[in-house]
């Protein structure tokens, strides 16, 4: 009753201001709380770095992140009933699916359950559970005040952008990953709120953590020499983001079959990946948590280990991450992936000065960063991310050039040795993905009942052809439903090119029944069906209508003319801003 | 201009379903008040032109009984109007007294509707025999009436109307339609109607209007059954 109440004044706010400002003005409110939660995450990992990093000492500590994902995995399958995983796809699957809507309760539960992946030492990022508890934040204060889809969805990103500004301190990657990766749409009446959201995240974060850059770092002179370096380093990011791309999907499914062949409980699982990462991480501590202070270490150019050693803690990170996340772990791959970009720049950067010493390249900590950009944007297949990312969280302008050629070309390889990215894939294999505009868009927005044609003129089996004929009279079509008599059962149809020949024979006219010349053969569909599916059986039998059937009574027909009258106005409609 | 959601979608030419998914998406100027929706019609105008819809701006949105065909004949009477007892000799002295009792408000307009119909009466008398007659004007007259109609006329003594069977005509039906398709499809309905002696035998009895139609209804049911 009071949520009622609540609702009602809620509306009738809303109705008191023109849309569009009312947007911007819940841009703002999303982007502030989605700032809080960005904040109050980095507090508690924070918080759980300073409390279990002491423990490393002890030979046991490898148990501690089995602890945290058993802990984590119970939380979100139990406590929160939620699914694993790092919650982009799910983010990005409700944008194309449904309309933007997120459950209330996703707005804490990547958010607790990451932080006991994360803080234990699990190999993760923070930025997706916060990124999933921006959208939902979101996507419920749209719901809240009942707005429609197109606005729910925009809040949403709203939810993302505040969250991605607020984490990085980087407004404007915050703007960019959320139209490049989660809204894949750039028109203005995303971009406005999208923007403002950014800012209130990111003024937040600000306000309360100070205006730091996290990896701030002197100033770069690029030479020529960077250029043609980076081209290369292109190449070895983009096969590093493939190779992690891939090894997470091993570990995932090789979890599962593991799960299924030892019927192990979920958190068993949960908890053994946990331990085998706190092994990893027993001899390479560079490959635990979400590795922000190895980043900072090797921006500084003061990581001190050699080429081998660096290497090694390259592939522990890509295995540490991979078991974290495919094994039951909570997080996203977004610090993953600037850690592991920042190890393969770095090595780069080695072997490079190592083959032609003459080479005038800036410094390692240079390479690092354009390592960080050409991972990110190879994984994520957002090459704009992966630039401006970079740039505002090092500070760095000057590297912009370089940075744009690792970007744009370790997406462009990733593209060509991966079609979808880490976030798509499953969607894409599921068929799920809907970018707006698209083909699949509108015919999956088109529901059959929508363009279903019910003036069709039914006959009955037993009629003869005479009282078929007087019925050809009345009908605007060439194609009649045949019925039972007894049971109104649908039977098939009857063509007009079926009674074409005896249209003119009168002899026939009383001694031809229509059983005889129905087609029963005839391919049908029910009304619940997606209409890729039934234009693709309309395909396969080349025909132009199909009759759509509910059990077994007859509903009306739908037809490629009708359908492609209402496919171009929804195209209109949906591709054009408001 | 207000609109509710079946008066857009009949304007739009959509499925009522489509427009609502509309709205719930978002894709839509609407203004929601609780479950209801209004439209504006200049907003939703503008919003069609952008979007390259076309808009079937109907001028009556209430969809008239008559365009959905199958009983136009008695839509068209309940649209006109029976008239008895008038007197006229001659066809145009006959013609005038009618159009004077169907009180055409346009005076010009009432005396092109008398020159039409006396146009077509010199190609050939409408008188189709069995002691009935069909004036309607040469040509359609669309600015006379928004609808179709017709005017059931008996006479007060037969009148002489060169009829194909020479004899005197004790009932009229002055058909006025838009346009000539309305016109035939009237004479066909119509025509069927006259096709049987009981129907020509109850005229003679000078039924009311609502019997007329009731009539008239009965047998283009049997029309469109069969």
């Amino acid at each position: 009753m009071r949520s009622f109440f609540l609702k009602r004044r809620a509306q009738s706010i809303i109705f008191s201001f023109d849309e569009n400002i009312l947007l911007l003005i819940m841009a703002v409110i999303v982007g502030i709380f989605g700032g809080l939660a960005a904040v109050f995450l980095n507090y508690s990992l924070e918080f759980c770095f300073d409390h279990l990093y002491v423990l490393r000492e002890y030979w046991w500590a490898f148990f501690v992140p089995g602890i945290g994902a058993v802990f984590s995995s119970v939380f979100l399958k139990k406590i929160i009933r939620d699914d694993k995983g790092h919650g982009v796809p799910d983010v990005i699957y409700s944008v194309s699916r449904k309309g933007g809507l997120l459950r209330a309760r996703a707005i804490f539960s990547r958010l607790i359950s990451s932080i006991l992946t994360i803080g234990s030492g699990g190999s993760a990022g923070p930025e997706a559970p916060i990124l999933y508890s921006g959208a939902a934040i979101g996507s419920n204060i749209a719901r809240l005040f009942s707005l429609n889809e197109r606005q729910r969805i925009t809040l949403l990103g709203c939810g993302t952008a505040a969250a991605i500004s607020a984490i990085f301190n980087a407004p404007v990657s915050g703007i960019i990953f959320t139209l490049e990766v989660i809204l894949a749409d750039w028109t203005a009446i995303y971009l406005v709120p999208v923007a403002i959201a950014s800012v209130a995240g990111t003024e937040i974060s600000r306000f309360l953590r100070g205006n730091q850059i996290p990896f701030s770092n002197s100033g770069f002179n690029i030479g020529f020499d960077d250029l043609m370096a980076a081209a290369f380093l292109a190449v070895l990011t983009a096969l590093v983001s493939v190779c992690f791309t891939r090894s997470m999907e091993k570990s995932s499914k090789l979890a599962v079959s593991f799960e299924k062949k030892l019927g192990l409980p979920f958190f068993v699982k949960a908890g053994l990946g946990g331990c085998a990462v706190g092994l990893i991480g027993f001899f390479i501590p560079d490959a635990m948590g979400e590795g922000y202070h190895s980043i900072r270490e090797l921006i500084s150019g003061t990581y001190q280990t050699g080429i081998a050693i660096a290497g090694v803690a390259l592939f522990a990170k890509i295995i540490a991450t991979s078991i974290t996340l495919g094994w039951g772990g909570s997080g996203g791959v977004f610090a993953p992936s600037l850690v592991i970009g920042s190890f393969t720049g770095v090595v780069f950067y080695r072997i490079f000065t190592f083959i032609f010493p003459e080479a005038n390249l800036v410094s390692e900590g240079g390479f690092a960063l354009l390592g960080m950009s050409g991972v990110m944007a190879g994984v994520l297949q957002a090459p704009l991310t992966g630039v401006f990312l970079i740039v505002e969280i090092t500070g760095g302008y000057e590297v912009i050039v370089p940075l744009i050629i690792v970007s744009a070309l370790s997406s462009i390889i990733c593209r060509y040795l991966e079609p979808a990215s880490i976030y798509l894939k499953e969607l894409v294999q599921k068929g799920t993905l809907l970018r707006p505009g698209t083909d699949a868009k509108v015919l999956s927005d088109l529901k059959v009942e929508e363009i279903l044609e019910k003036d069709c003129v039914e006959v009955y089996n037993d009629m003869r052809l005479k009282e078929l004929i007087y019925k050809l009279k009345v009908s605007k079509r060439n194609f009649f439903p045949v019925l039972d008599r007894k049971t109104n059962d649908f039977l098939g149809v009857v063509h007009l090119d079926h009674i074409r020949p005896f249209l003119l024979d009168s002899l026939m006219y009383e001694t031809v029944f229509v059983y005889q010349i129905m087609d029963t053969e005839i391919p049908v569909i029910s009304p619940d069906v997606e209409l890729k599916e039934a234009l693709d059986i309309m395909d396969e039998y080349s025909m132009f209508s199909i009759p759509v059937l509910e059990g077994r009574k007859f509903l009306g027909i739908i037809s490629k003319a009708t359908l492609l009258d209402q496919y171009r106005r929804e195209l209109m409609v949906q591709t054009s801003e408001i | 201009m207000k609109l509710d959601i079946n008066e857009a979608a009949s304007l739009l030419n959509l499925p009522v379903n489509t427009l609502k998914r509309w709205i719930r998406q978002g894709r839509i100027p609407v203004n929601r008040a609780g479950d209801t929706c209004i439209f504006k019609k200049e907003k939703l105008y503008d919003w069609a032109a952008k979007n390259n819809l076309s808009i079937s701006d109907k001028k009556n949105f209430t969809k008239n009984c008559a365009e959905t065909n199958n009983n136009i004949l008695s839509c068209a009477l309940a649209q006109g109007k029976v008239l008895y007892e008038i007197e006229g000799e001659k066809k145009e002295e006959f013609f005038s007294n009618v159009l004077n009792e169907l009180n055409i408000e346009n005076n010009e307009l009432e005396k092109v509707f008398l020159n039409r119909l006396l146009e077509r009466e010199e190609l050939s008398s409408t008188g189709i025999g069995n002691g009935i007659a069909i004036p309607h004007p040469r040509e359609p007259l669309p600015s006379l009436f928004p609808s179709p109609a017709i005017a059931v006329v008996f006479p007060k003594e037969p009148v002489y109307f060169d009829s194909i069977d020479n004899t005197k005509v004790f009932v009229l039906f002055f058909i006025i339609s838009r346009n000539v398709k309305e016109h035939l499809k009237l004479l066909s309905n119509l025509s069927f109607c006259l096709r049987h002696k009981s129907f020509i035998d109850f005229l003679k009895t000078k039924p009311s209007m609502e019997e007329i139609i009731n009539q008239i209804e009965i047998f283009e049911n049997q029309l469109l059954s069969q």
